[in-house]
């Protein structure tokens, strides 16, 4: 039970557990609106830190030595890129299930088929050499499969009877969620390939991993810890007045009740949900970024799905719909893994095994999480 | 002469629909005489592809039973996959123990003894999925599926950390002596008797999920995916029978790893992640979730398309990972332009014809029990008391939905329960019925005089169904993507017996039953006078129509008291006419009534015993005449005149 006492679990558990909270923001946010499991926040949160890192290392290698504007640089460009990230996930992939218009449909299929085909196209290789050409007969093959699912697809929904909602929508979303996950965990392969990658660390000041604020018998706060803290303190501290004190904060709140009556109030509710999107990915982009510099590499496509899982159970346990409570989820998986981990032996390796569990556990039996409150279904 | 449902459902269909359903399985049958399966055709390594399909067809198969027929995502069937390969490993002493050969027995290396095998990795699988189902049984929608996705997500961990016993990250072989025979040939995946044992599997797998659809069973299931509470109120026991789809789902999957097992030779548990779930998931979905076509369609699709992928043709080759993309995209355009699936289960929308319409009718059957009273019915306040409200209460948190409601309802008298909006009529029918079982309070019902008075109050829904009491909703609740005939044959699920077995084995009890079930239904939807639209869908039927099917549903459970939950709601003068003339018919056949209504009309001329309610409390009671003229009802209604009020 020593690992109880050990200052440097606990420490580790509020770094993780700061990281957790702001991914988890982000799918209480969309959760909170659009009733959706946007299983995709993970890959965003995975982007996020491969743009951030591709940043650091093309500036990194063209100055001598660490520069200290680089790494906020990188965030904010990150936070950005995945800003819009998200939004275009939402409009090619969500809205189009929220709405039935043509629009959005042809906007979706010719930006998903014609991404496919780009990517497909560019990172086929024939076997021996570099050259792509032959390639391109298979991308095209491909990519008129797709086209051919797609337009099929759409002529029996247009002349046979209309579609019907595969169970609820609710799950039709969801699939479609698993879909983009997967569809941009291999974007993200084909572009960066599988191999792990790693922020140099030259590329940071050198505060960040020497310095070390003791606390005792030998345990103390590496600089990144301390600049993770704070970062997340700071940008949950935004957002949380964002959300309760701003007109847009008001309008998201409004939604997640109820999205009718708030359209009726003069709300523009894709707006509303778009914004989310965008704070929701811009939040998870930070969190990849101190991700990787926290584990200092280890950057594969497959990065986001973990802190992606996890971060969910965080929301949930929370509070689904909840900021606050994603923020206290968080930690409080932070705290369970890290202290799993702690533990060695077993603990550690089934680190994980607990989060999840902590999720099953509050999904059966308090579903509505610690901060939320329970309502009565109506039969 | 009576065929078994699988060889009608065949000869139903014109010669050209035969053939394409039949041509498939007897090209695939017939493809290890032709040529050798280790053999590709041009660069296609066909027969392998042909095994990959058909394996993965089999586990897309189990999971179309959780996720087509009771409707709930199961994001980790994978579980199923990867303890079949383990047991399997285990069972062939293939995997690295402390000692070697631990679980293996000498019976599973004889030949033959790979059935066996086969057998007990499904068994394991279905305990699992049992044991899943324990702490999943009241969930739906995202959180089942998030839940199972976590518990897949700790199985995968303990495969993988407890290498001594799954061989965890390092790839366990099966080596020649290790493999198990069948007809005197080692199993590897090019050969013949491999290929026909998997052959046989699917062909297996597909007639047991065949039979289980097109039983009482299936029907069940179907009722649960689409309204679990209706499903209830039906009788249906809903936690049983979804444990009964996650036993079988499990069996299937659990087959499928094992054969999975010895088609790969060498099986690394690391590998068998979440995302192997989702290819299955995506073939399901990609064909028609339900549909036992489009599962198969669509695993031909996703996994031949997996493996044409992964081939080099003219000496280069697509990135293996783009086929995720390919998935992944697919998942989106299936879900966003055709979410029942490329081949989607049909409805049959049809009339019957004159043939069918003879047979239907003809004979009668033992579960016959409305006969109609031709002499006209007499009312007395002597008539024993059906069911009856002792200080009923209901209580949400601090809101008193209903607060000590006493009344009765006697027995071939039509009792009516009105009160304004919100005064908890249908409160009072939920605790009736169980839904949302009483605070306190008791709830007596005598099935027949003479019979003994039970309190059910604290029985379960299914139980109260099966009591003797049916109810109907405000808001219609019927399942409404199947037949109306079927909603009607889902509430003879209490008074039938069929089971998983009697239905996968055929038996002639099971086929005599679901006869009278058939021609029971058609008795009862004949009774409310829709005969005409028995394979209609039932939410494309008209309102009033809706209410007919609904009712007789709630008649088909047999009931001794039947609840009608705003029974007119919505209709024109016409339609409640004919309305009142049903309501007549049921109480002559000897069922008993207790209405919610809001039309007075109908009340006050149908009704031989009237209460009201208001905020949750009984204000008056008696013949349709005095509470008309009671003050309190009055009062409740109206609102009391502003100088009377304190």
């Amino acid at each position: 039970m020593e690992f109880l006492l050990d200052p440097g679990n606990t420490i580790n558990a509020l770094t993780l557990g700061s990281l957790y909270a702001m991914i988890a923001v982000g799918y209480t946010m969309v959760y909170g609106i659009i009733k959706l499991i946007n299983f995709a926040h993970g890959e965003v949160f995975m982007f996020g830190a491969y743009i951030g890192l591709m940043i650091i290392v093309a500036v990194g290698s063209s100055t001598s030595g660490a520069v200290l504007w680089l790494l906020p640089v990188a965030i904010l460009l990150a936070m950005l890129a995945c800003a819009m990230m998200g939004t275009i996930l939402d409009w090619a992939a969500y809205l189009p299930l929220r709405q039935n218009h043509r629009f959005p449909d042809v906007l979706s299929v010719l930006g998903l088929v014609g991404s496919a085909l780009l990517a497909i196209l560019y990172f086929t290789r024939s076997n021996g050499g570099t050259d792509p050409a032959p390639g391109i007969l298979i991308a095209l093959a491909t990519t008129v499969f797709l086209l051919f699912v797609a337009s099929t697809a759409t002529l029996m929904g247009g002349f046979g009877p209309p579609a019907r909602t595969f169970e609820s929508s609710r799950l039709s979303a969801l699939i479609t969620a698993i879909g983009m996950s997967l569809s941009l965990q291999t974007i993200a392969q084909l572009i960066w390939t599988a191999n792990p990658q790693a922020i140099p660390d030259r590329s940071l000041p050198a505060f960040f991993n020497e310095t070390v604020f003791p606390i005792s018998n030998g345990a103390g706060v590496q600089g990144k810890q301390l600049v993770i803290w704070v970062t997340a303190a700071i940008l949950t501290s935004i957002l949380t007045y964002l959300v309760s004190a701003t007109k847009i904060g008001k309008a998201m709140r409004a939604c997640a009740i109820d999205k009718q009556t708030a359209s009726l109030m003069g709300v523009n509710v894709n707006h509303v949900i778009a914004f989310t999107f965008v704070v929701g990915s811009a939040m998870a982009a930070v969190a990849g970024i101190l991700q990787t510099v926290k584990v200092g590499g280890n950057l594969t496509p497959r990065f986001g799905y973990y802190p992606g899982v996890i971060a969910f159970a965080a929301a949930v346990l929370g509070g689904i719909g909840n900021i606050r409570g994603a923020m206290l989820g968080g930690l409080l998986l932070g705290f369970t893994q890290s202290f799993a981990e702690g533990a060695g032996g077993k603990g550690s390796e089934y680190s994980f095994a607990f989060a999840f569990g902590l999720m099953v556990v509050v999904i059966i039996f308090r579903p509505w999480g610690l901060l939320g409150r329970a309502t009565a279904k109506r039969a | 002469m009576k065929m078994p449902n699988i060889l009608r459902d065949l000869t139903d269909r014109p010669w050209w629909s035969l053939i394409l359903h039949l041509l498939p399985f007897l090209l695939i049958g017939f493809l290890p005489l032709l040529q050798p399966i280790d053999q590709p055709i041009g660069e296609l390594p066909i027969g392998n592809i042909l095994l990959f399909v058909m394996i993965y067809a089999i586990m897309a198969l189990g999971l179309n039973i959780v996720l087509g027929y009771t409707g709930l995502l199961d994001l980790g069937f994978v579980t199923f996959l990867a303890t079949g390969a383990v047991v399997t490993c285990l069972l062939l002493g293939a995997t690295p123990l402390d000692h070697p050969g631990q679980f293996s027995h000498s019976i599973f290396q004889k030949d033959g003894g790979y059935i066996l095998i086969l057998l007990i990795s499904g068994a394991v699988c279905a305990f699992l999925g049992i044991l899943r189902g324990i702490p999943t049984l009241r969930l739906t929608g995202d959180y089942y599926a998030i839940v199972t996705l976590g518990l897949a997500e700790i199985v995968w961990l303990v495969y993988k950390n407890e290498s001594n016993w799954t061989g965890g990250a390092f790839s366990v072989k099966l080596d020649f002596a290790l493999r198990p025979s069948l007809g005197g040939e080692k199993l590897y995946w090019d050969t013949v008797p491999f290929f026909y044992l998997v052959f046989g599997t699917l062909l297996l797998t597909l007639y047991v999920v065949y039979r289980l659809h097109n039983s009482r069973v299936g029907r069940a299931w179907e009722a649960i995916r689409v309204d679990d509470t209706a499903a209830r109120c039906c009788g249906v026991r809903v936690g049983r029978f979804k444990m009964t789809a996650f036993a079988i789902s499990g069996f299937f999957g659990g087959v499928g790893g094992s054969l999975y097992t010895i088609w790969i030779g060498t099986v690394a548990v690391n590998n068998l992640d979440i995302w192997q779930s989702i290819l299955i998931l995506c073939a399901v979905v990609l064909g028609g979730t339900g549909s036992l076509r489009g599962v198969l369609f669509g695993s031909l699709l996703m996994f031949s398309l997996r493996e044409v992928m992964r081939q080099e043709i003219g000496g280069m080759r697509i990135p293996p990972e783009a086929s995720y993309l390919v998935y992944g995209l697919l998942l989106v355009f299936i879900m966003r332009f055709r979410p029942e699936g490329l081949l989607p289960r049909v409805p049959g929308e049809r009339e019957p014809t004159e043939e069918e319409e003879r047979s239907m009718r003809s004979a009668t059957t033992p579960l016959y029990i409305l006969k109609e009273d031709p002499t006209p019915h007499t009312v007395s306040e002597n008539d024993p008391v059906v069911l009856q409200l002792d200080q009923l209460s209901r209580h949400f948190g601090g809101v008193k939905a209903v607060q000590d409601v006493s009344l009765e309802a006697r027995k071939g008298q039509i009792t009516s329960l009105i009160g304004p909006n919100g005064a908890g009529k249908t409160t009072v029918f939920n605790a009736i019925t169980g839904i949302f079982p009483p605070t306190s309070g008791k709830v007596l019902f005598t099935p027949r005089p003479g019979a003994p008075t039970r309190d059910i109050s604290r029985l379960r829904t299914s139980e109260i169904c099966e009591a003797g009491i049916a109810r109907t909703f405000q808001n219609i609740r019927l399942f409404t993507d199947l037949p109306v005939l079927e909603n009607v044959k889902v509430g003879l699920h209490s008074r039938t017996h069929s089971g998983v077995f009697g239905s996968i084995l055929t038996l002639p009890k099971t086929i005599r039953e679901e006869d009278d079930i058939n021609k029971a239904a058609i008795h009862y939807l004949d009774f409310v006078g829709l005969f005409h639209k028995a394979n209609e869908t039932a939410d494309n039927l008209s309102y009033g129509d809706q209410r007919r099917v609904e009712i007789a549903r709630a008649l088909a459970t047999h009931p001794r008291l039947l609840l009608l939950d705003e029974p007119a709601a919505g209709m024109n003068p016409q339609e409640t006419g004919r309305l009142m003339d049903l309501i007549y018919k049921v109480r002559e056949a000897g069922v008993s009534v207790f209405l919610i209504e809001h039309d007075m009309k109908l009340v006050m001329q149908i009704s031989d015993h009237v209460v009201c309610v208001d905020h949750g409390i009984r204000i008056s009671g008696g013949s349709p005449e005095s509470v008309r003229e009671d003050p309190k009802v009055v009062e409740a209604y109206l609102g009391v005149p502003e100088e009377e009020t304190p």
